[in-house]
């Protein structure tokens, strides 16, 4: 435990150092997200309505979507990103023989406190939602909604492990992951806009419905056959996401460094 | 001539070396153009909201999406990451004692920029897209007054972002500005919402900056929203425009020079 606060100590003395980065990195994330939310209320200031869904409805779901994305990005985004670059000039190496389990190792090298700002606005937007909305929010909505978005936060974090771990078979791998990850703005809107073929690929292929959309149905019944999507995220967050540790460990087993 | 002739065909070659780079631009752009389209047919699909004075209709909206994504790529920002990146790493130095005007170098590099993204990204985005949806882009009436309107439109934002670019010689890095400008151009400058949805006050904000003659008047010109009248105003504000951001760039550039301060040896 004393070495996760030496590294985190770490991290925040390379902050310190460079303050007017750190600060001005989070301001533009900061600002470029605030004006999406924005995008999103001048649209249904406008419209009113998108496939049944208002602005609260859908304030919320892009929400979950934010700040899913925002939190595995803090502990995962980086290291699955560097994989590639760690594999390519053998620093990994030095890595593995540490006396420290590897993937514990790779996350707390960096924390990416970039993402800190995206995700202090998403919960100031939670708070927006609370206030504004007159949804009674009794006890087992406010946990189904922890739990959703725990879920969420469970499988964006195994797509980035999955992905970042493919890193010890092939090169580009940021570049995959950046792509999938790209396929989150689908999800910023209610995947029943969709032609079918979009929705079959954001159910089964990439799961990103089940970050918000499943669920939400579910939790505000806009939709029959949705039953017990709640849990359907959490459940599938947990199983990626163990399933994607363990492609990780397979990985680190069968990797052979780059030789010389 | 012949110098900036190969400046504008070695960025076109330099850009070839980032095969997968594009790759996934290509599907970047197609995302945008799925998510863009099936929104605003979602959106008409349920309201039937008469807009004052402009009769637009879904068809409209999506060829709104592809003439946006055709002036994005020419809309490019890269120019204030490259000043970020040649302050930084110093090698703006080489770019000043070279006996060429650095705008015009910018100015052509860009180009080749451009020219490189309009075949291996815009083709194919656009092929895709005409295969899924629906539409007509050649049926258009592209008059000289659109191309005017575009050409300028290109010149506003290669100046404002050269500009934005020049404050690297006081910050060193300031590719967070890129970062913003982008979201900036994509939500205020009629991008992605025109600013006939906008509320009252925000339309009326816009007519005092530049943002909305580089993407939504264009754009409105090209889909024939705009009256021959307007259409003259509007080429007279973006030559306004011009030449404020002409000398805003003269001073910046002399200032920056004096204030340069090149690391390392």
């Amino acid at each position: 435990m004393s070495v996760v606060f030496a590294f985190l100590k770490a991290s925040a003395l390379t902050l310190v150092e460079y303050r007017f980065n750190f600060f001005s990195t989070i301001a533009a994330n900061v600002i470029r997200k605030l004006a999406e939310y924005f995008a999103i209320w001048i649209l249904m200031e406008k419209f009113k309505l998108i496939d049944g869904w208002n602005y609260f409805d859908l304030l919320l779901l892009f929400n979950i979507n934010q700040m899913a994305v925002s939190i595995s990005g803090l502990f995962f985004w980086s290291p699955m990103m560097e994989m590639e670059n760690l594999v390519r000039n053998g620093s990994l190496d030095s890595l593995l023989i540490r006396p420290i389990n590897l993937f514990m190792h790779l996350l707390i090298r960096k924390f990416e406190f970039s993402f800190l700002g995206n995700i202090g606005l998403s919960f100031v937007f939670f708070l927006i939602y609370f206030i504004y909305t007159d949804t009674s929010w009794n006890l087992i909505l406010t946990l189904q909604l922890i739990v959703v978005l725990m879920g969420a936060i469970l499988i964006y974090s195994a797509i980035h492990i999955f992905i970042g771990t493919l890193s010890f078979w092939t090169t580009q791998i940021s570049m995959i992951l950046n792509t999938v990850l790209d396929f989150r703005r689908f999800v910023n809107f209610p995947i029943s806009v969709y032609d079918t073929p979009i929705q079959i690929f954001l159910t089964y292929v990439i799961p990103l419905a089940l970050v918000n959309y499943y669920p939400l149905i579910d939790m505000f019944d806009k939709g029959s056959g949705h039953d017990g999507a709640v849990f359907l995220t959490m459940l599938f967050g947990v199983l990626l996401f163990a399933g994607s540790y363990m492609f990780f460990v397979f990985g680190s087993k069968h990797y052979q460094s780059t030789g010389s | 001539m012949r110098a900036y002739l190969r400046i504008f065909l070695n960025a076109f070659s330099a850009q070839w070396s980032y095969r997968t780079h594009t790759l996934v631009h290509i599907l970047a752009g197609i995302i945008t153009l799925c998510i863009e389209i099936f929104i605003w047919k979602a959106f008409y699909s349920e309201s039937k909201i008469v807009f004052d004075n402009h009769d637009l209709t879904i068809a409209d909206m999506i060829e709104y999406v592809f003439i946006s994504m055709l002036l994005s790529v020419l809309m490019t920002y890269a120019i204030i990451n490259k000043f970020s990146y040649r302050v930084y790493s110093g090698f703006i130095s080489t770019d000043l004692i070279r006996p060429r005007n650095v705008i015009w170098m910018f100015l052509f590099e860009t180009l080749g920029e451009i020219a490189h993204k309009i075949v291996f990204y815009l083709i194919p985005v656009y092929a895709v897209g005409l295969l899924i949806f629906d539409v007509n882009l050649l049926d258009r009436n592209f008059g000289l007054l659109s191309f005017v309107v575009v050409l300028n439109a290109f010149l506003i934002n290669y100046l404002l972002c050269y500009c934005l670019g020049l404050l690297a010689f006081w910050y060193t890095q300031v590719w967070q500005i890129s970062f913003v400008y982008d979201g900036f151009m994509k939500i205020f400058a009629g991008a992605w919402i025109p600013l006939w949805f906008f509320p009252e006050a925000l339309q009326e904000i816009s007519r005092y900056l530049p943002f909305s003659l580089v993407y939504f008047y264009p754009i409105s010109m090209v889909l024939g929203k705009i009256e021959p009248s307007e259409s003259t105003e509007l080429i007279i504000l973006q030559f306004v425009w011009l030449i404020i951001l002409t000398a805003t760039y003269r001073i910046l550039w002399k200032k920056a020079k004096q204030k340069l301060n090149v690391l390392g040896g």
